[in-house]
């Protein structure tokens, strides 16, 4: 399959495609991440552990300047001598491991403040969020979330830090400035990933058993609108265009992406032809031209493109893919 | 109907309908019947295991069934009971047990069990080391339930829309299914492994069958390959509740059914109002109000415990304390109240 599929994907690169980022999947079961350049073509397999199966690397977060990666690494079996639960930092540039963050807990995703200096996780196994200095590794503190925290963000402002928990439907909002957590909020049944809107008003959150994506006016704290993906959708994560008008939602019950334009609030494409099974992560390029998704069934990649809001490719990715982030290389390499 | 139970009544009626969506809402519709059905199974799922079945086992349907059908609620006490006496095969009371018909058709000429036995419990019972006054103790144990499964479910489970597929969802996904069996067994917990493997097997009638299906449980099964647990089991716990709920995914458009009890919070709030206002009001009598909150319990704590636990932790301490220890209806309805208040639902476009 290797082979056909990058076949197709070297035959098919967009003319020109642009050299300015990486495409980066985080590869569950394989415990490495897959680096791809724009059109799709491996440019390197980067190892995150040497113990595939028991340590997973999962979500992925990039700073600000998009030239680090950030995986969030669940050990489980942290029992061990060595355990690896961390969120990893990878360099865009050399596709390297620079660092390694201590976060026990079975970290599941990451986020990053907007300045760089702050990296949040959410610690599945104990109910818990993380946030850590970026610089000198150490804890910021520690704070209470729902059950089975998995999705985590951190508004364009850097004040609030949202935490979705998959078994208890809630999001919990720390102020990040304070650190304290200031609420937690009801939002769709078995919320996985969120994302803030880029002026920061609205949070939108999606929910794998409701098939719904919840709207939340960040100024309030409160969920203002509901929108349905269809109860088979099992939508995953989400990811907003550059300008912020389209979200775009993995919907991994029904290998789709559903496009949803966030100013009518409603779905306005649903992508399935060609599409790998169970997508599950999903990227969209700095210029907003492509869109990517970890589909976890098929082990690939398929390539979006928004003009035609269709797959034009379809390219391995490791065993297991999770999920996918863009990072964004210097303009002199 | 008393004061209490009236007030849960009114929490009935303030809370919102089923989201749309399928046709079919069995959660909503056969809540007690449901629990009562995935006990009787998990019972099935203990014997095929060759696990002990206990009295508590029995709890969420011994009462009704008693009411259906006094015979088979005494065979099925009785024969849970046996075991524990150590009644071996042959003796006057295995003699007994069997003239009355508790073995039913199943029974050999020697006493022992006779060609009923499932392919899953023969091959845990061919196992070196199998007592065979065990293995008689089980399968008359097997033969009661199945008299209490018929008793409770004269028509099966077919007869009901999503009844079926229903079952599975909650085999699969519930406290006591496979997928927390699984989480179990991962831990070192003993029995869970069996336990999981058994129920699996429970489940497998019970799924439609597609190629979607077919290949999900094809997971579940590399994951269960046998009735004794593999060397190593997966290091991540919930690897089988992953699989599981993709099965509950795939299940729902073919049964037409809503197979999630807790996806609409404001509906599974109604459910538990329902069952405790039917325990409270205890129309059938005592043994059967007390199984009904039984029921409730269980459906609280699957569908909101985690839920208001986070929301609104007075509300859920008070609901799980009375749930636990049934008798003050009036801090239950309180409790249930001030639940909806913090569960007001959203609206959905």
């Amino acid at each position: 399959m290797r082979s056909l599929l990058s076949s197709v994907a070297l035959l098919a690169a967009p003319a020109g495609a642009e050299e300015g980022y990486r495409v980066f999947v985080a590869n569950e079961y394989a415990a490495d991440v897959s680096m791809l350049d724009p059109g799709g073509r491996p440019r390197g397999t980067i190892p995150i552990s040497g113990r595939p199966g028991d340590v997973r690397p999962r979500g992925m977060a990039v700073s600000p300047d998009g030239g680090t990666v950030y995986v969030a690494v669940s050990d489980f079996l942290p029992e061990t001598e060595t355990p690896e639960d961390a969120i990893v930092a990878i360099d865009v540039e050399t596709g390297e491991v620079v660092r390694r963050y201590r976060a026990g807990g079975n970290p599941e995703r990451v986020a990053v403040s907007p300045d760089g200096t702050q990296i949040w996780a959410a610690l599945e196994a104990v109910a818990q969020a993380v946030g850590i200095d970026a610089e000198t590794g150490e804890e910021l503190g520690r704070f209470p979330t729902g059950v089975e925290s998995e999705g985590v963000a951190v508004s364009p402002d850097g004040r609030w830090v949202y935490v979705t928990a998959e078994t208890s439907h809630t999001v919990t909002v720390i102020d990040a400035r304070a650190l304290e957590v200031v609420t937690h909020l009801l939002v769709g049944n078995r919320p996985r990933d969120l994302v803030f809107s880029p002026d920061g008003t609205r949070a939108y959150v999606s929910a794998e058993i409701g098939g719904t994506v919840s709207v939340i006016d960040v100024a309030t704290h409160t969920v203002i609108d509901t929108i349905s993906l269809g109860l088979d959708s099992r939508p995953v994560e989400v990811e907003l265009g550059p300008d912020g008008r389209l979200l775009y939602v993995a919907g991994g019950g029904t290998s789709a992406v559903y496009v949803i334009d966030t100013e009518a609030g409603e779905v306005v494409e649903v992508i399935r032809e060609r599409m790998g099974r169970r997508p599950w992560g999903v990227a969209v390029s700095p210029d907003g031209s492509r869109v990517y998704t970890a589909d976890g069934l098929s082990d690939s990649v398929s390539v979006i493109d928004t003009d035609c809001m269709c797959v034009v490719e379809r390219v391995e990715a490791g065993r297991g893919a999770h999920s996918a982030e863009i990072g964004v290389r210097d303009e002199g390499s | 109907m008393p004061m209490a139970a009236a007030g849960m009544a009114a929490v009935l009626l303030a809370a919102p309908a089923l989201a749309d969506g399928y046709a079919h809402a069995p959660f909503r519709d056969h809540p007690a019947d449901l629990a009562r059905a995935a006990a009787v199974e998990r019972v099935m799922a203990r014997l095929d295991a060759g696990l002990p079945v206990a009295e508590d086992d029995l709890a969420p349907f011994l009462a009704s069934l008693r009411l259906a059908s006094p015979e088979a609620a005494d065979a099925l006490e009785a024969a849970v009971a046996r075991p524990a006496q150590g009644d071996p095969p042959g003796s006057e009371a295995a003699l007994e047990a069997a003239a009355a018909g508790v073995l039913g058709g199943t029974t050999a000429s020697d006493g022992s069990p006779g060609a009923a036995a499932s392919p899953a419990v023969a091959e845990a019972q061919a196992r070196p080391g199998a007592d065979l006054g065990a293995k008689w103790a089980a399968e008359s144990v097997r033969a009661a339930a199945e008299g209490a499964r018929d008793a409770l479910f004269p028509e099966g489970y077919g007869a009901r829309p999503g009844f079926g597929a229903a079952l599975a969802a909650t085999l699969l996904l519930s406290e006591e299914g496979v997928a927390e069996a699984y989480e179990e067994a991962a831990e070192g917990e003993a029995g869970a492994y069996p336990f999981a493997w058994a129920a699996l097997g429970r489940v497998r009638p019970l799924v439609p069958e597609t190629e979607e299906t077919a290949a999900t449980l094809a997971r579940l099964d590399a994951l269960l390959p046998g009735p004794e647990r593999p060397g190593r089991l997966a290091s991540d716990p919930e690897e089988a509740e992953g699989h599981a709920q993709m099965l509950v995914g795939l299940m729902e458009p073919l049964a037409d059914a809503e197979l999630y009890p807790g996806r609409d919070l404001g509906a599974a709030l109604t459910t538990v109002a329902d069952l405790a206002a039917r325990g409270c009001g205890a129309a059938h009598g005592p043994e059967v109000g007390a199984e009904l909150m039984l029921i409730a319990a269980g459906r609280y704590e699957e569908t909101l415990g985690a839920t208001l636990g986070v929301l609104a932790p007075g509300a859920h301490e008070a609901i799980a304390g009375a749930l636990e220890a049934p008798g003050d209806c009036a801090a239950l309805a309180a409790g249930l109240e001030r639940a909806g208040e913090a569960l007001a639902p959203m609206a959905v476009r």
